[in-house]
């Protein structure tokens, strides 16, 4: 078991450290990768299941960013594929100290590239791995737009159980929770696949 | 293997998939009209149409691919290359 400060140490260390996978690697997220960020924040579809109705800039993205830097229970990356192209994000935070439970959100993947490998998948599984065997986080909450099928699929088959609905600016979202029984009894066949596509 | 017989064979592999015996595929057929199907089960259907068939599906194939009819097409051409 870790401490709070361990924990807390380990968020701080990993915001400088890459995690790979076999398809995505997960990069601590840089202002280098605003523009093609933004790129995808703002297509229709994003707006949408994200609830943005503005369109982020890069010079909003820097606030933001700068933000960011400060808060020392977040964890925002960058996923690359292994040719180091951008192509989308995903984000742990408000990491409760005492492991209790974190947040996981910002996930998105360029709907050009999102069905030509598993990216999603191995996005999600490496933040997945990270929150469970690195900061030893009991449950993991993830909160989708109520119509968001494609995501609330993969919560479900990614072992997150539906709690409730909730709402978020006056829209209908699903409120899920994945503790790591849950999201064990899955993690083998999304590897398998994984490692398949990876090998082909 | 004719386009025909290819929509035949994905049929099954499909309802296997997505886990729904009652599924029926037309050349329309595409993550729009299937509840089940996002990134991760299309990830899932991709390797097991490649395993069925032995082939693979090029990036570029993949990044084109609009609906079961044309993914048959696709399978159809590669078989017909294969046998060439």
């Amino acid at each position: 078991m870790i401490t709070a400060s361990s924990r807390l140490g380990l968020v701080q260390e990993y915001r400088h450290r890459n995690i790979q996978g076999a398809c995505v690697d997960l990069v601590p997220f840089s202002m280098k990768y605003a523009a093609d960020f933004v790129r995808i924040r703002n297509s229709e579809r994003s707006r949408y299941f994200f609830n943005q109705q503005y369109k982020l800039t890069v010079e909003s993205q820097q606030v933001w960013y700068e933000k960011y830097l400060h808060r020392p229970d977040d964890i925002f990356w960058a996923v690359l594929n292994k040719q180091q192209r951008f192509i989308g994000t995903i984000r742990l935070y408000d990491i409760d100290p005492e492991g209790q439970i974190l947040e996981q959100g910002s996930f998105m993947i360029d709907e050009e590239v999102a069905g030509t490998a598993p990216y999603a998948a191995e996005a999600n599984m490496l933040s997945m791995d990270f929150a469970f065997d690195v900061l030893e986080i009991g449950e993991i909450i993830n909160r989708n737009r109520h119509d968001n099928k494609v995501m609330n699929n993969l919560s479900r088959k990614f072992g997150f159980r539906f709690v409730r609905d909730t709402e978020i600016n006056g829209i209908p979202y699903k409120y899920y929770l994945c503790n790591r029984e849950g999201y064990m009894s899955v993690r083998e066949s999304i590897y398998s696949l994984i490692t398949y596509w990876s090998e082909r | 293997m004719d386009f025909k017989e290819v929509m035949n064979e994905l049929q099954p592999l499909f309802r296997e998939v997505f886990d729904d015996d009652n599924l029926v595929l037309t050349t329309e057929t595409s993550a729009d009209n299937i509840d089940d199907w996002d990134s991760l089960s299309h990830i899932r259907l991709v390797v097991a149409v490649e395993k069925k068939f032995g082939i693979k599906f090029s990036y570029g194939e993949l990044q084109e691919l609009k609906n079961v009819g044309e993914m048959a097409e696709t399978i159809s051409r590669k078989l017909t290359e294969k046998q060439s």
